[in-house]
């Protein structure tokens, strides 16, 4: 449709001279809206007494484990619609995208709250689980790869800046839906159809706000005095390569298992941060959430400056120490907890999450150096599978663990060490995966050149 | 107040980052604010916890 025509690709691509620092809030607009998903555990409680108001009545009203199936389906599509709706981010342009997700995940919100009214399970899983969770996908990878092609030059600060978007999103959604909640409960309602209508509402503006700002640099385009030739680094590719060939390569699976072990180990501890630190030390549920709320601004912050850090090192040398130092700091935590002392434990802990944030954020400039820029948000949104699977795995491979450990009679302060060590495991089954990881035989690469036309060889 | 060609206005600059910033800090200090009851924790190990 001809009205539609503002979404094509072709029309937005920015005019030359434009500012490319307008291009991060586009893209932070989208990521800090959809990063609400991290914090939908406020609705839990809530959610269960949506007939009940006071109390929950049993055999009525949602339990928290029907409630939690909602996140789980979310996350699930963001990996399966990243993955299938790849290719179609990368054809129709971020703008085409971004409105999708906006629609999507609004929608879906929109969506929960008509199934609060109508108290439909069935309606809350395919509001938020499956339609929002087909925005989470489209809105995550669509700005990420608009980024990259701005910031050719400093790809790890550009997909630090977006995805720490998505950790931020959590600080701003979990207060936010608990304060919305607050000012339309009443004697009839809980409010939570209102939270998720009026977040619904209010984050549309922001995703359109973002769809509307973003911009494609064109074809070719590179920052003043930047000079790819000069700047290529040995892991980088020579040219872009499709997705159909890059998903068949080693590299990519040596990656997905990289970001898989460095999720896996990381949302585990993530997820059971406030019961834990009540466990290991005691302490009241009051300072456990404070712990939660340190590990989440440990999380944002860690993934714009890690990201960012891994454009002076490399990205191999920046995993090198996600891994290795994260394994020592996952076997010193036990020693903390015979010490007694909260600050240690709460200074390495926070240091892991960190580096957690920025394995994340670092994994598309990975990505961009070994398969180049034309074809990273396909290949990305392939690759972020590997989230989906760790998320199913790390929080059930921490309850479980710790679960057993008690029932075996461990006392509740010991019954994480065993976990703490198998986390240094992981880690170091992914930092072996890291150290495989070689750049693409040139006979792989049959797209053009990255970063513009030069086909310098690597130094 | 001068022209700027499209793309290079200092005020929409501004407004850009401003849009996103406030609501990214609010998050951060409700989060800093949720966390200050750590700068008060001390573990009591004998105290019984429940589930021992």
């Amino acid at each position: 449709m001809p009205r539609l025509r503002f979404l094509d690709r072709d029309r937005t691509v920015a005019p030359a001279g434009y500012n490319r620092w307008l291009i991060p809030p586009a893209a932070l607009a989208v990521h800090l809206c959809i990063g609400q998903v991290y914090g939908f555990s406020v609705f839990n409680e809530p959610l269960t007494r949506v007939l009940g108001i006071d109390r929950p009545i049993p055999g009525k009203d949602w339990t928290i484990p029907q409630v939690g199936w909602a996140y789980s389906i979310a996350l699930v599509m963001l990996g399966l619609s990243a993955a299938v709706l790849g290719r179609w981010v990368e054809r129709a342009g971020p703008r085409k995208a971004m409105l999708a997700a906006a629609c999507c995940f609004c929608g879906g919100l929109w969506l929960s709250g008509l199934a609060v009214e109508w108290h439909s399970i069935g309606l809350l899983y395919l509001g938020y689980g499956v339609i929002g969770g087909l925005g989470l996908g489209l809105g995550y990878i669509a700005p990420v790869s608009t980024l990259v092609r701005w910031f050719p030059d400093r790809p790890g600060m550009a997909t630090g800046l977006a995805i720490m978007g998505f950790g931020g999103g959590a600080l701003i959604g979990a207060p936010l839906g608990v304060k919305l909640m607050g000012s339309f409960a009443s004697g009839t309602s809980v409010g939570v159809k209102e939270a998720f209508l009026v977040m619904g509402t209010v984050y549309f503006a922001y995703m359109i706000f973002g769809a509307v700002a973003v911009r494609v640099p064109e074809a070719g385009w590179l920052p003043q005095g930047y000079d790819p030739a000069i700047r290529r680094k040995s892991m980088m590719a020579r040219s872009d390569i499709p997705v159909e060939r890059a998903w068949r390569t080693r590299q990519f699976w040596l990656l997905w298992l990289v970001l898989c072990l460095n999720v896996t180990a990381g949302i585990g501890i993530l997820g059971q941060a406030s019961l834990m630190c009540q466990d290991m030390f005691a302490v009241s549920a009051a300072v456990g959430g404070g712990f939660a709320g340190l590990l989440s601004l440990a999380n944002m912050g860690g993934r714009l400056a890690w990201s960012s850090l891994s454009d002076l090192t490399g990205r191999k040398v920046i995993y090198a120490v996600y891994f290795l130092l994260g394994a020592v700091l996952y076997a010193l935590i036990p020693l903390t907890q015979e010490s007694g002392s909260v600050a240690p434990f709460v200074v390495l802990t926070a240091l892991i999450i960190s580096m957690y944030g920025g394995g994340f954020a670092t994994i598309p400039a990975y990505l961009r150096d070994l398969f180049g820029t034309l074809h990273l948000g396909a290949i990305h949104g392939r690759l972020i599978t590997a989230w989906s699977v760790a998320a199913l795995l790390g929080p059930q491979l921490v309850n479980y663990l710790s679960t057993y450990r008690i029932a075996r009679g461990v006392p509740r302060a010991e019954a994480y060490n065993l976990t703490m060590y198998l986390m240094a495991g992981l880690l170091l089954a992914g930092l072996v995966c890291n150290l495989l990881v070689r750049p693409v035989a040139a006979g792989r690469s049959a797209g053009q050149p990255p970063d513009g036309p030069s086909t310098t060889s690597a130094s | 107040m001068a022209e700027h060609p499209p793309g290079r206005s200092p005020l929409r600059l501004v407004i850009y980052w401003v849009l996103v910033l406030i609501p990214l800090g609010w998050g951060i200090s409700r989060s800093v604010i949720t966390s200050l009851p750590l700068l008060t924790a001390t573990p009591a190990p004998d105290v019984p916890r429940a589930g021992d």
